[in-house]
């Protein structure tokens, strides 16, 4: 275990439907904008970018030193490979800082072709211990976007023997009981292959199960602000508000409340955790 | 085929019963996608012995690993994994986990690896590419339950475990909810999948059931006709389901095959356990059954005339007479058969999938029964005794309908091809004769199967 404190200067990255939501990032503090490619990302073309598109948001957020990172987390079909091989040096040309990468096969597929832009994968992948991510690092992946439904035992297990990548974790927004991997819920939702964004999250309310009543569900959104300083201290390096398809206002204001919580963290340390882990 | 069984919940007295559902199933599969403490009454402390005892019965083991292979279970499933290989009681492991994967591939490559269901994205689309990566890394069959996909898998060099019946899952939660409510760990398992959730989603209005960590919609899915696989794997909640699942399904899955062209007119769950019901009992009982090409025609021509009132001269166990009465829900069907042990078959079913009441049984020499009949036929289907057919044909044609149509099967049968009936071949040429000297009616003969004649009584010629 790397016990020596890390000192990797946080990210807060925002998310972006538009050019106005990357106006409100920037505003609000985000050090990093993500967003996705049109087709080939997991949202509606509504909230997504087309490579016009995508060169404006880069240089707006260039200019303003922040970097852009390109979701092309749709699911794969792979029928698509001239548009994508084409597209991902377009982006390449474009300056975009990185690809989010959904599919294996994709992420394989990168690697065997002249594309050389870093590459963060996805929740989507389905990470969960080191072996997984021994295999990502050999296959030059920057960054791991964690699932949030891991337990944090779980997620340093990971980082805490691969401790020579970039962990990103959603800091506030929607977290669900339901693998976001294999939900159907979304397709049912919204009637589209490649839409697989959910505006629904699952949660349970009230008593305990073991008495069986029907519950009901209602959206809410997690907050991992109280937390950011273990996190910090688990070896998580980006904070990532979920919403590409909320609004800008929404972007603006979680962005400002982040960046206060980012900007006032306490410092705890790998040992801290240790020790805490051993009274747990 | 070969079957391989999983359980949602295993007891020791379903490794020694399980056999006895289909000599075609091969083994079981042990382990849960999810928690392997719910699967069994002492959580995964009884899977080796179970693995053991179904070796001692002959059954082969596949050993079915979690979705989240996080630190909390990795060493424990490595550590299974290791015990059932040095006792040889390991013969397929069902992996949904890359790295999981890639340390099995490393430390046991002996070990045959199928890549489990849920391992890949949520549309169950195994695409080219994550082929060409995960055939690296030492997997050999693929579990899928896209029908459409098969060929494709198998020609990039796969094996095929086709899953026939699986919970249709909606979503599942990372989390089990019963531990995460009671904040604790779940060791006690009266609490887990006892009392399932009521899940409601106010957005798509759908309503769905949380057992332990699935959320499934009511139905499953079923495709049962199989072919180019290696094997299937087939879930079941416990021994009770499975046997009725067996009952519905097994024959269609596995026995059917010859008659796959009817598939695409039976998409209904029910119509295909009919007909694959009657087929068993024809099995069962040893009594010929038309033919599929001869099934098919019978099929498409009552959809299409959609007659009224059928009479069906040689029902046995009613595979055409149920054929007839799902191609038009509106028919009603008289079927003759002097067999009663067969009629009895076809009263069952008809029964039980409220068929009852549109077909009336006469279980009587057919020359008797006809002239017992009332009229206002349009639609005859003949198919009994060879020698018969011409007697049959004199008393039918008193109680056609105008415009009915007569259809009799082995037509183009020749001397010598039943020995058991040395008369047949000739009785046929006779029968032909007959029907193209008959001036009421028009005859074609269309070489399907053994031999149809078609013919439709001409204008001016009904009596009813």
């Amino acid at each position: 275990v790397n016990s020596t404190p890390q000192e990797n200067k946080l990210e807060l990255l925002a998310p972006a439907g538009s050019i106005a939501h990357i106006e409100q990032a920037i505003l609000g503090g985000a050090d990093a904008v993500y967003i996705g490619l049109q087709g080939l990302s997991a949202r509606p073309d509504q909230w997504c970018f087309d490579l016009p598109k995508v060169t404006k948001a880069t240089e707006l957020l260039h200019s303003n030193g922040k970097k852009v990172y390109i979701a092309v987390n749709a699911e794969f079909n792979g029928k698509r490979e001239k548009i994508l091989e084409n597209q991902f040096q377009e982006l390449e040309g474009i300056g975009c800082d990185a690809l989010i990468v959904g599919d294996w096969g994709l992420l394989n597929w990168i690697r065997h072709r002249n594309i050389n832009m870093p590459i963060h994968v996805s929740t989507l992948l389905g990470v969960y211990n080191p072996d997984t991510v021994a295999i990502l690092k050999e296959m030059g992946t920057k960054r791991v976007v964690m699932n949030t439904n891991l337990f944090w035992d779980e997620i340093f297990a990971i980082t805490s023997v691969h401790s020579d990548i970039e962990y990103e974790i959603i800091a506030m927004g929607g977290i669900c009981f339901n693998d976001n991997r294999r939900c159907h819920l979304p397709h049912r939702q919204q009637g589209d292959t490649y839409s697989v964004g959910c505006s629904e999250i699952f949660r349970l309310q009230g008593d305990t199960p073991a008495c069986g009543q029907a519950r009901s569900i209602h959206a809410g959104d997690i907050d991992l602000i109280p937390m950011l300083a273990f996190y910090q201290a688990i070896g998580i390096t980006s904070f990532k508000i979920e919403g590409r398809t909320r609004s800008a206002e929404y972007v603006y204001n979680q962005t400002c409340k982040l960046r206060k919580a980012i900007d006032s963290l306490p410092t705890y340390t790998q040992q801290h955790i240790l020790q805490y882990s051993s009274f747990r | 085929v070969n079957i391989w069984i999983g359980l949602s919940e295993w007891h020791a007295k379903d490794i020694a019963q399980i056999k006895a559902f289909s000599p075609n199933i091969k083994g079981i599969i042990i382990g849960d996608p999810f928690c392997q403490r719910r699967m069994f009454t002492n959580g995964q402390f009884d899977l080796p012995s179970f693995a053991i005892q179904a070796k001692w019965n002959q059954l082969s083991v596949a050993l079915q690993t979690p979705v989240y292979m996080t630190s909390r279970v990795f060493d424990e499933i490595l550590q299974l994994v290791n015990y059932l290989h040095s006792h040889e009681a390991l013969d397929l492991l069902m992996v949904q986990d890359i790295g999981l994967l890639k340390t099995i591939k490393n430390q046991y490559p002996d070990i045959a690896i199928c890549w489990s269901l849920w391992g890949d994205s949520r549309s169950h689309i195994i695409t080219s590419e994550f082929l060409d990566f995960i055939i690296p890394l030492g997997v050999k069959y693929i579990e899928t339950d896209r029908a459409s996909r098969i060929e494709f898998i198998r020609n990039q060099g796969l094996g095929i475990g086709y899953c026939v019946n699986s919970p249709k899952v909606a979503t599942f939660g990372r989390v089990c909810y019963t531990e995460h409510l009671l904040e604790q760990d779940c060791h006690n398992k009266a609490l887990c999948r006892q009392q399932p959730l009521e899940l409601f989603s106010e957005l798509n209005n759908i309503s769905y059931k949380v057992s332990g960590h699935y959320l499934e919609s009511p139905t499953r899915a079923r495709k049962p006709f199989v072919e180019n696989v290696d094997f299937l794997t087939w879930y079941a909640e416990n021994l009770k389901d499975l046997s009725s699942e067996m009952e519905s399904m097994f024959i269609s899955a596995v026995d059917l095959e010859e008659y796959r062209i009817l598939m695409p007119l039976l998409s209904d769950e029910d119509d295909l356990a009919i007909i694959h019901l009657a087929l068993q009992a024809s099995r069962r009982l040893e009594v010929p059954l038309i033919s599929p090409e001869v099934s098919y025609f019978l099929y498409n021509l009552v959809k299409q005339n959609a007659p009224r009132k059928i009479v069906e001269i040689g029902s046995a166990v009613g595979f055409s007479t149920f054929l007839m009465a799902l191609a038009c829900p509106e028919t009603k069907i008289t079927a003759i058969d002097i067999n009663p042990t067969c009629l009895e078959e076809l009263i069952n079913v008809a029964e039980r999938f409220n068929l009852a009441s549109r077909i009336s049984i006469v279980c009587k020499d057919a020359c008797t029964a006809l002239n017992e009949l009332d009229g206002g036929f349009d639609f005859v289907f003949i198919d009994a005794d060879k020698e018969q057919y011409c007697d049959y044909i004199d008393l039918i044609k008193s109680r056609l309908a105008p415009a009915a149509i007569v259809i009799a099967d082995d037509v183009l049968l020749q001397p010598g091809d039943l020995p058991m009936f040395p008369g047949a071949g000739a009785a046929m040429e006779r029968f032909r004769a007959k029907l193209i000297e008959d001036q009421s009616l028009a005859t074609s003969i269309l070489p399907l199967g053994p031999g149809v004649s078609l013919s439709i009584l001409k204008p001016g010629c009904g009596n009813a």
